[in-house]
């Protein structure tokens, strides 16, 4: 009875697939093969794009845009794996996050620490809204509530599909830093949900989700 | 089981959770797989610009050792005029050895022959750039197209280099390397005389507006031809297939 909700031969549930593997089509691209950049492109924009929107907000396009023509530019200079490829671009956008976020405070005269730019609704209203729309934008507002190193090593593990070795190297830290922060986003993230109210409906939920979870784990 | 029950995940949980995997609260659960959702419409709407900026770091490039060899081959043909017209008077006052005496010689005695080669390499080094995987009709037709245009200036370059200092002694004149294609094309040393004045007659007659440089005519074949070739093949590959979600 278990089994039946685990579709997928390893018998691990999954909350999303696993990364698409992209060296394949980095090495097509680099000799210039403009089909298989437009595959790299599909595959990696959606989360390049999600981690930018909690990095600047609304203008996570245009920064998303820059991050592009570098890594159109700079694609020849990359060496590495399907990964490798994902953090390389991930370093790239956040480069250009923080040269845009920058600017736009030397623009505005504002010292605003940067986790506070983008914006954001109140607690409640984010979590709520985050259940019950399941849409990715909701959920990308309520992670951008959390401090900024939690939120980004969050993001670039989950939407990024990172390692912690690989999100280290986009921030600049061990990956024991990158876990560590993460799991304290987690924790946050949970909390938050818990005094959203919506929290817990009813007791249903919850055995399906630990069914799973305990089958895997005992085989 | 029950740290389902409160937010205070462990760290194993956690991990779990950023790999994507079933475990930990369920809220915090779907809310994770929210962010890392499948790709919404909007979120691809840059494709198009990323394109274009790949197209244009990609095809220059491609297109470099083209592009090079159309450049050197502009500066040798530069290079070769003045050469050829130098050796002429210097071969006019008292022979090559001194020209090769300023130095530049050398060099531009080297020149000569790579002058005539790289318009020839234009249709053999563009091939593997095209062919190589995109073995279709647009590189046949450019490559067949665009080393026609360029013998010819270089050709009226010579003959012109020929004609100006050739008056005295147009046998050794003829001893200049630089002047080794030109007497390959005309057929012997006896028949460049013949040939360049036809040669530089046509011309004058046929385009008197057009420059011998050859580099204009040449340079609008290859770059728009090679980047509608590639995309459609690997296209529908990976992409929609890759993000199931849910």
């Amino acid at each position: 009875m278990v089994f039946e909700s685990a579709k997928e031969p390893t018998g691990v549930q999954r909350l999303w697939a696993d990364p698409v593997d992209v060296s394949a089509a980095v090495v097509a691209a680099q000799r210039g093969d403009e089909g298989a950049f437009r595959v790299i492109y599909q595959v990696v924009q959606p989360g390049l794009l999600r981690y930018l929107r909690v990095l600047v907000g609304e203008d996570a396009e245009d920064v998303a845009s820059e991050a592009w023509l570098q890594i159109a530019r700079d694609l020849g200079s990359f060496r590495g794996d399907s990964d490798g490829f994902r953090g390389w671009a991930a370093t790239i956008a956040r480069h250009r996050a923080l040269d845009h976020l920058r600017r736009e405070r030397r623009r505005s005269g504002l010292s605003v620490p940067i986790e506070q730019m983008a914006d954001r609704p109140s607690d409640n209203d984010t979590a709520r809204s985050a259940l019950d729309a399941l849409a990715s934008d909701a959920a990308l507002a309520l992670i951008a509530r959390l401090p900024r190193d939690q939120a980004e090593a969050v993001l670039l593990r989950v939407v990024m599909g990172l390692d912690a070795q690989t999100a280290g190297q986009v921030l600049g830290k061990r990956a024991g830093a990158v876990r560590t922060a993460a799991y304290r986003g987690l924790r946050k993230l949970a909390k938050l949900l818990e005094r959203s109210g919506t929290a817990r409906p009813e007791g249903s939920g919850w055995g399906v989700t630990g069914a799973d979870g305990e089958g895997d784990t005992t085989q | 089981m029950s740290t389902h029950r409160s937010h205070r995940i462990d760290r194993f949980t956690a991990e779990r959770l950023l790999r994507g995997e079933t475990a930990g609260p369920d809220q915090l659960a779907k809310l994770l797989a929210a962010a890392a959702a499948p790709a919404e419409r909007g979120e691809l709407a840059g494709e198009e610009a990323a394109v274009a900026a790949f197209r244009e770091a990609h095809l220059v490039p491609a297109l470099q050792p083209r592009k090079r060899s159309m450049i050197k081959t502009a500066l040798l043909k530069f290079v070769t005029l003045k050469v050829a017209a130098a050796a002429l008077s210097a071969t006019a006052v008292g022979g090559v050895a001194l020209a090769a005496g300023t130095g530049h010689l050398p060099e531009s005695l080297g020149g000569p022959a790579p002058s005539v080669r790289p318009t020839a390499t234009h249709d053999t080094g563009k091939a593997p750039t095209a062919g190589d995987k995109h073995p279709s009709a647009s590189s046949s037709s450019s490559s067949s197209s665009s080393p026609s245009p360029s013998p010819s200036p270089s050709l009226v370059g010579l003959c012109r280099a020929y004609q100006a200092g050739a008056g005295d002694n147009p046998g050794k004149a003829l001893d200049n390397p630089a002047f080794t294609h030109l007497i390959t094309v005309a057929g012997g040393k006896d028949k460049v005389a013949a040939y360049c004045a036809d040669r530089l007659k046509t011309r004058a007659g046929k385009a008197p507006a057009s420059h011998p440089t050859g580099a204009p005519k040449t340079h609008p074949t290859g770059a728009p031809k090679i980047h509608p070739t590639g995309a459609p093949k690997t296209h529908p590959t990976g992409a929609p297939s890759t993000r199931p979600g849910h």
